[in-house]
């Protein structure tokens, strides 16, 4: 194994050539006589630099719309950031040149003997990937800035630092401390690519854990060392008065292989995962457009996921916010969890969540220009929408050209009128309604729509669509295949699958289908999507489906349903989706400053100007000395917000255990994935908690998993884990056995939706009774029903 | 200088009687002890007497100055046993306090340059006689000290840096609550 791992080394620097003249790792040495110093170059520990890099997560970009984009990270062009440049070979910045997995990891010494310039030595060099960037630096410019000038500090303190070095892009992250009061100083450093250094910060719970954990165990070597005199230690008594001899890494092979092992895998992950994996943006709850959009996607949902009885989402949105949403502000240990196969769905769903999590957004938002475009677009369609009302006409549909279509493109909110082949039904009996089936031209299928069977079918739809695996599912808001191009990309492997499916979408039409509702509401359907669309067709900018049951009436279930049931009518078949064009400053973690700080720079600091600002002498007296009092204006120090995201993310390929929400695909082993990753937790905290959402099964599941002492001492060897799991929501019904007030945020949240449901019908309908309200009232009570919602928890206590 | 934004008050001084020691501390291991590159470039250390520091250098050309230069080092010190909290404190503010910090450094450095540029103007205007002489070998007799304000003729500079500062901290303080 030594000889495997060291086999290099044993050539003494002649192998490492790749950088032996300018890293000066051995030629410094090899000129000593003394042999035993021999190369510090790079330990072989394990080179897996063979296989490409890619981003630890997948772009998860890529396969997103710019609508999704802005309503998750409120900006529709998030910056890649600085680590991900690296992966894209277009990048022209020649700063990241360093690949994000390298690293170089240095264990030194520095001797007491203060006039020797050579007074430290290199235990250990190691280089990863080989012949990075990062090994050009010489060890001895390292140790400059490791162990500082020759001024030595009085003081024989452990120092932890973090620093970039000049003109290299390298971070390097030290910690100098001493052994057994000898007056050598040993020095653990690890150096990164300087992109890294805001996510050092932030990691450094997990970074100093390691520092701890290597620091013990170069404390061991040095005991164990000690213990016998033996030759060696005599030897190096000799030499330097070393604590650590040269060949350390040779004797001590395991000790040091953990060590950079555990560099490998958890601290390089950890610190790629932070900086490469963006973050949601929590909306503040004081944007109307956001309340508004946030209940519609959420009706949105109730129609095409859950369907009329069932209240799953309410129920998921209650148990966030009594049991999670505050211990996920504070505590690292806590997840939210979403299996599914489907990203768009999974997205959806993260959106809507996103929604009542902490800590929101709290600065000002700044719209783009488009903003005023689109509103001018909107008073457009608005006339458009209102002349098609006073219509009282029964159109039939017809369908002249199977390729011929209405596009109501969610990207410019264009919507072309009714002389293309179609014309707009205007019925709005919800007991007859038309609906075209996808595959056909000229169809003209009228069913009565039954309501029972629709919720059904719409649940079986979703069961058959929402276990797809694959790569396929790209932005569909760009892309509508009709069917023919559909069976065109549709591959032969999962051919199978996609007849599954078609086979589901006519089954479902024979009951009632999502057209059919968005028929029986009156409004046109646009060209029927492809097959595999139909899992997400009608999240862009199209009508709200009428038949949603009265949610409250869905919790006491003996209630028949009723088919006259109050149709949801948004008027987001003219509106847009679309999200508020606004445009946040911002990396994948951090909300940007600069514009703040300018600003306040400005009005704090006046530069170039003659500082006007109330001063006020205070003479000094036997108490205290003179003090000059300075006006600073509070509405000068405008209400800063947290830069820092919390860790918050959208559909991820992987489970990563260090985002707290996050959606990943659902396979056997991603429930024990999150648990494996509580238990690591439960090593730093006492306490874990995950909500694990199958959208598949829907089920919801909250586990817990806590750490008991034995005999009530807090003896960290002595204790068992506790798991517990509470199934909260199963085959698709809530649990009996749910706490009194997860009931009661469950029924305020139905009521609430209810109301808001009411509130968000088109004004043209409402404008038929005498209580309509002005657009400011609504949108207050709007919020209003929000608020009582993200807040159910302060108002209780 | 004292101010008050809300209830908080914030001081500069000095003369810092009740931090002295941790004052020199700081001083001396960011001066002497460290290998201090006064580029803008972050350092960050942490030890039980001095807590968490972050400090960034620079230096202004000065010919009066000891090796032609002055350096300078604003310092953020959070004075806490707690390394792990001081931390991410520092995590969550990253950017409010390098950008804060390269700000302020930035206008001393423009209006540094801005004066330089009149100065040297003025001395062309003044002084056409002597050209190269300059400060050869003079050099080292007419070393001078000069201090900040005098050498960016701002006598507002301390003002300005105690009203950003006390502005820094205070957004840190609000958005730690």
């Amino acid at each position: 194994m030594l000889a495997n791992l060291f086999g290099k080394n044993g050539l003494n620097g002649s192998t490492a050539s790749l950088s032996d003249s300018d890293s000066g790792s051995s030629s410094q040495y090899n000129s000593k006589p003394s042999s035993q110093y021999g190369s510090p170059t790079s330990i072989n520990f394990k080179d897996d630099t063979s296989s490409i890099l890619r981003p630890i997560s997948g772009n998860i970009l890529d396969h997103m719309s710019d609508d999704l984009k802005s309503k998750l990270f409120a900006t529709k062009d998030l910056i890649s950031d600085i680590s991900l440049a690296y992966y894209d070979p277009k990048s022209t910045n020649s700063n990241i040149n360093i690949s994000p997995d390298s690293f170089r990891l240095l264990l030194t010494e520095e001797t007491g003997q203060m006039v020797c310039r050579n007074n430290y030595r290199v235990v250990l060099d190691y280089v990863t990937p080989k012949g990075s960037y990062i090994e050009q630096i010489r060890p001895s410019e390292l140790k400059e800035y490791i162990f500082g000038s020759p001024v030595r500090s009085s003081d024989s303190l452990e120092v932890d630092k973090i620093r970039v070095i000049p003109n290299s892009n390298i971070l390097i992250i030290s910690r100098t401390f001493h052994v057994s009061s000898k007056i050598n100083r040993l020095a653990i450093c690890l150096c990164l690519p300087s992109y890294y250094l805001p996510v050092v910060m932030e990691a450094w719970r997990q970074v100093s854990t390691w520092l701890d954990n290597t620091q013990a165990s170069i404390i061991s070597i040095i005991s164990r060392l000690k213990k016998p005199p033996s030759t060696l230690h005599l030897q190096c008594d000799k030499e330097l008065s070393c604590l650590l001899p040269a060949d350390a890494r040779f004797q001590f092979v395991s000790e040091f292989e953990s060590i950079i092992l555990a560099l490998q895998r958890k601290i390089v992950p950890c610190l790629r995962s932070i900086s490469e994996i963006p973050r949601l943006f929590l909306y503040p709850t004081t944007l109307m457009k956001f309340v508004e959009l946030w209940f519609k996607d959420v009706f949105n949902w109730m129609e095409l996921k859950d369907g009329p009885r069932m209240n799953f989402l309410s129920t998921l949105l209650a148990i966030i916010i009594v049991n999670f949403k505050e211990e996920l502000k504070s505590s690292e240990s806590t997840r939210i969890a979403i299996m599914s196969g489907n990203m768009v769905v999974s997205n959806k769903l993260i959106n809507i969540i996103s929604g009542i999590l902490e800590p929101k957004y709290k600065g000002p938002l700044l719209h783009t220009d488009e903003d005023n475009e689109l509103s001018t677009k909107l008073e457009q369609l608005d006339s458009i929408d209102t002349v098609n009302t006073s219509s009282t006409e029964i159109h039939m549909i017809k369908k002249t050209n199977s390729n011929s279509s209405i596009s109501v493109s969610p990207a410019s909110t264009k919507y072309q009128n009714s002389n293309k082949g179609w014309e707009i039904p205007r019925r709005r009996s919800a007991h007859s309604v038309a609906s075209i089936s996808s595959g056909e031209s000229l169809a003209e299928v009228i069913q009565p729509s039954s309501l029972k069977s629709g919720s059904n079918s719409l649940h079986q739809l979703y069961a058959s669509l929402s276990n797809n695996y694959g790569t396929s599912y790209g932005s569909w808001f760009n892309k509508r295949p009709n069917i023919s191009q559909f069976m065109q990309y549709s591959s032969p492997s999962n051919s199978n699958e996609s007849w599954d499916r078609a086979a589901s979408i006519h089954r479902t039409n024979s009951g009632n289908s999502i057209q059919q509702l968005r028929a029986g509401f009156g409004i046109t359907p646009q060209q029927s999507p492809s097959i595999s669309e139909y899992d997400e067709y009608p999240w862009f900018g199209t009508p709200n489906s009428p038949h949603v049951e009265n949610s409250a009436t869905a919790t006491t279930s003996n209630t028949t349903v009723s088919s006259a049931s109050v149709p949801w009518t948004t008027k987001s078949i003219t509106e847009p989706n679309r999200m508020y064009n606004v445009h946040i400053e911002r990396d994948f973690q951090r909300i940007s400053q600069t514009e703040l700080l300018d600003d306040a720079f400005d009005k704090i600091c006046k530069p170039g100007r003659k500082l006007e600002c109330g001063l006020t002498v205070t003479p000094g007296n036997m108490i205290h000395a003179g003090v000059l009092e300075i006006e600073i204006l509070n509405q000068d120090c405008v209400e800063k917000s947290s830069e820092l995201l919390p860790r918050y993310t959208s559909y991820l390929r992987n489970y990563n255990s260090w985002f707290k929400l996050q959606a990943f695909p659902a396979n056997n082993e991603s429930e024990s994935k999150v648990i494996t990753s509580m238990k690591k937790d439960l090593s730093v905290y006492s306490y874990s908690k995950a909500l694990l959402i199958s959208l598949s099964t829907r089920d919801i599941k909250e586990v817990t998993i806590k750490k008991e002492y034995k005999n009530n001492t807090q003896d960290t060897n002595s204790f068992k884990l506790i798991q517990k799991t509470a199934r909260m929501f199963h085959n698709g019904k809530p649990q009996a056995n749910l706490s009194l007030e997860l009931n009661n945020c469950i029924l305020l949240i139905e009521s609430t939706l209810k109301r808001a449901s009411e509130l968000l019908k088109p004004i043209q309908s409402s404008a038929d009774t005498s209580t309509a309200m002005t657009q400011e009232a609504r949108q207050e009570e709007l919020l209003k029903l929000f608020k009582s919602i993200i807040y159910f928890k302060d108002t209780k206590t | 200088m004292r101010s008050n934004i809300g209830e908080t008050s914030y001081v500069s001084t000095q003369y810092s009687s009740i931090r002295y020691q941790l004052l020199t501390l700081i001083i001396r291991k960011v001066f002497s002890e460290e290998t201090m590159v006064y580029d803008g470039s972050p350092l960050v250390f942490y030890d039980d007497i001095r807590g968490l520091n972050l400090v960034m250098g620079f230096k202004l050309y000065d010919e009066h100055a000891r090796g032609n230069e002055r350096r300078y080092c604003l310092t953020f010190t959070i004075d806490s046993d707690d390394h792990q909290s001081s931390m991410k404190l520092l995590a969550n503010n990253w950017n409010f306090i390098k950008c804060g910090f390269e700000k302020f450094i930035a206008y001393i450095r423009q209006t540094y340059e801005s004066e330089n540029e009149k100065r040297e103007i003025s001395n062309r205007d003044n002084d056409n006689l002597t050209p190269l002489v300059g400060t050869y070998l003079r050099a080292n007799k007419v070393k001078i000290s000069r201090n900040l304000v005098e050498l960016i003729k701002d006598d507002m500079l301390f003002l300005r840096l105690h009203r950003w500062n006390a502005y820094l901290l205070n957004g840190i303080l609000n958005n730690n609550d």
